[in-house]
């Protein structure tokens, strides 16, 4: 995973003080009297990697195209660096995006397509020579400066498309699904370059994405969206630990989730009986969960411990019988069926080789897990 | 107009019978009556039927003759009037190619940026005319243009004008008409590279700080520039040989060089002058199209690769 360490340090958006960079206010957007965004409002500091992931359809690319000024916003205002662009057309925004197709100009070269942006300022010559190398080299280009896009391979031209969005030093840099486009390994390895040339440059990232593992790799803080509307923005370790709504835990990574009652109120923590768990779960919530109200609990796979032999502890505990294995190589997915008719996933990693490997199809095992690593959703 | 030559070596496979189609097709309506033409412009000129002599000729001891007679193209050169009779062609043709490009260009442009349902709509207004007789159409002009036609009386009922203006019986007229027949030459194959252009290239150009015409002039006109080329090419060279337009609309100061050969042949009955004059012409225009086919192997190359 790239290290988040040397990027936002501070974590503004926990300063109530810090003013933010990007602001989006009450932002809704209606397509024929569909509405595509419904009410979001959003707040970027300057410096982040910040994702906007969602299913398809779920308005995250048109947020995107409103900030890059291709659509105007039916109600609400967009502010970048302090200034109103609500109104402003694309060509005159402190703004570059980075297309899924790349969007290469194929009657250009590779220099062409990244001095496009320049010449449209009327810089000298002389420096828009400079700037076009300084950023093929930063994106390890410079040897294809004067080949055509359809001479070169999608990695390549995603990097080319990269260049030349980053080559006019944007304030705000919009990326619409840019590891999309490449095959799983050098997706993988692009992930780390990205993050790796936007702490060189410093320049504030919005990406969109679908793909989960993408987002949490990358961004310093992301949103979940849904139906035209931000589920959840926080960090990728607060998105995936306290999911807010059954939507977000189930959106990002699986998840195991059993419905209760709650018999008791113990401090900051509560007990709930579960029928569907066949146990008593006890797990941390401060939220408001009077006895008897109905709520779910989640657990990671991952969080879930398995063996055959029944564990020290009373609550948070619960036994099946193992239906399916899925060898993953590095870790094993366990799908293990209650007594309710559940089926848990619990994901163990692979200490030994597959033959030696304790837990095996239609053992009689224990589930159990700690009241900490248990979440109460309530959406 | 396309041209299309195979690059690799034919093997006996589907594919080959299938170009064969096409091939046999140019053979038969192309190159051999071209080649006839080509042999009548060498004939000898003489009273009779038909009016040339045989190129080949089996004298009376069994001896082969063959006679190649060059006086039809050196004629060609002595007369101006035949020198002329190109150039205004091509000034026309020009003249009638530009003004199809100014009226076909937005309108290609429009039909291309048209929600989709509505594209076939607009191409189908586009091609309706050509469902009426070409000559027709033609007549109509002489209607609208002529010194008592419906525009000149209704400039002067409006008191516009006093006496009638000359509308008709000259250039002006006969590019009017060559714009007016041709015009969908041009719109088609415009739109149809318009068509093919991703819109995100165009947001891309705006992305980047191009205003509107900044992103028309440097992303669309490039990429549209085939269909420009195309729809010019289709345009200019048939009209170049135009005869029917120049013969109903130009009136007897336009000479054009298919009302030359027109005449040579019907009027004068030398054909071989007019078969030499057909030849040359060709040889006009086999540049452009050396030039399109060439342009057009280079587009092909970039449009493949994606």
């Amino acid at each position: 995973m790239p290290s988040k360490r040397h990027r936002i340090d501070l974590q503004p958006w926990q300063d109530p003080k810090a003013k933010p960079y990007i602001h989006l206010d009450r932002v809704s957007k209606e397509f024929n009297g569909t509405p595509a965004i419904d009410d979001v409002s959003l707040s970027i500091f300057q410096g982040e990697f910040f994702s906007l992931l969602g299913p398809s359809g779920c308005g995250k690319t048109t947020l995107l195209r409103m900030l890059a000024g291709f659509e105007k916003p039916s109600k609400g205002k967009i502010y970048i660096d302090g200034v109103d662009m609500t109104r402003r057309p694309a060509y005159d925004r402190p703004v570059n995006m980075m297309f899924q197709s790349y969007a290469l100009f194929p009657h250009m070269t590779v220099e062409q397509n990244i001095a496009f942006g320049l010449k449209q300022e009327r810089i000298s010559k002389a420096e828009i020579q400079d700037r076009v190398k300084e950023v093929l080299k930063l994106v390890q280009m410079e040897k294809y400066n004067s080949r055509k896009p359809h001479q070169l391979s999608g990695g390549q031209r995603q990097r080319v498309a990269l260049a030349r969005s980053l080559v006019k030093r944007p304030k705000l840099l919009l990326l619409d699904e840019p590891l999309a486009a490449l095959d799983k390994r050098l997706r993988e390895q692009t992930q780390f370059e990205l993050v790796t040339i936007q702490e060189k440059v410093g320049i504030t990232f919005i990406m969109v994405t679908h793909d989960q593992e993408e987002a949490m790799t990358m961004s310093t803080r992301l949103g979940v969206m849904d139906h035209g509307r931000l589920r959840q923005i926080g960090t990728p370790n607060e998105v995936y630990e306290y999911p807010n709504s059954e939507y977000v835990a189930d959106f990002i990574g699986s998840i195991n989730k059993f419905e209760g009652l709650v018999t008791e109120v113990d401090g900051n923590h509560i007990l709930v009986d579960s029928e569907e768990a066949g146990s008593t779960l006890y797990v941390r919530h401060s939220a408001e969960a009077p006895v008897g109200s109905h709520v779910k609990v989640a657990i990671r796979p991952e969080k879930m411990m398995i063996d055959h032999a029944p564990p020290d502890q009373k609550r948070n505990v619960t036994k099946g019988i193992v239906r399916d294995i899925g060898y993953l190589g590095d870790v094993s997915i366990y799908h293990v069926k209650l007594k309710s008719g559940k089926i848990v996933l619990a994901t163990q990693p692979n200490l030994v080789r597959l033959a030696e490997r304790p837990v095996t199809w239609d053992d009689k095992v224990f589930l159990f897990w700690r009241a900490e690593n248990s979440i109460v959703l309530t959406a | 107009m396309k041209l299309k030559f195979q690059k690799h070596k034919p093997s006996f496979s589907s594919p080959f019978w299938v170009t064969s189609i096409p091939f046999g097709w140019l053979l038969l309506f192309f190159l051999i009556p071209f080649l006839i033409v080509l042999k009548i412009s060498f004939s000898e000129f003489r009273l009779g039927l038909p009016p040339y002599a045989p190129l080949i000729d089996w004298a009376k001891e069994g001896v082969l003759t063959i006679k190649i007679d060059l006086s039809n193209y050196t004629f060609i050169g002595t007369d101006f009037l035949y020198l002329f009779a190109y150039v205004d062609s091509l000034i026309i043709a020009l003249l009638g190619t530009i003004g199809c490009l100014g009226i076909g260009y937005p309108m290609a442009y429009s039909i291309a940026k048209a929600p989709p349902s509505k594209r076939t709509i607009l191409l189908m207004m586009i091609i309706l005319p050509f469902w009426t007789s070409f000559l027709l159409r033609v007549y109509a002009w002489i209607g609208i243009l002529s010194p008592q036609g419906y525009l000149n009386t209704i400039l002067i009922k409006f008191g516009l004008i006093r006496i009638p203006l000359p509308l008709i019986d000259n250039t002006f007229a006969t590019v009017l008409g060559i714009i007016y027949c041709y015009l969908p030459f041009m719109i088609l194959p415009l739109y149809s590279f318009l068509e093919k252009i991703d819109h995100t290239l165009v947001e891309a150009a705006y992305d980047l700080g191009a205003r509107p015409f900044q992103a028309f002039l440097r992303v669309i006109w490039p990429l549209s520039r085939p269909g420009v080329i195309a729809g010019s090419l289709l345009v200019f060279i048939p009209a170049v040989g135009e005869f029917v337009i120049p013969e109903l609309l130009g009136g007897s100061q336009t000479l054009m060089i298919g009302k030359v050969i027109w005449n040579e042949f019907f009027t004068n009955r030398a054909w071989p002058v007019a078969a030499a004059l057909a030849i040359v012409m060709l040889i006009f225009l086999t540049l452009p199209i050396v030039i399109f086919q060439r342009y057009q192997e280079q587009q092909m190359r970039f449009f493949d690769a994606d």
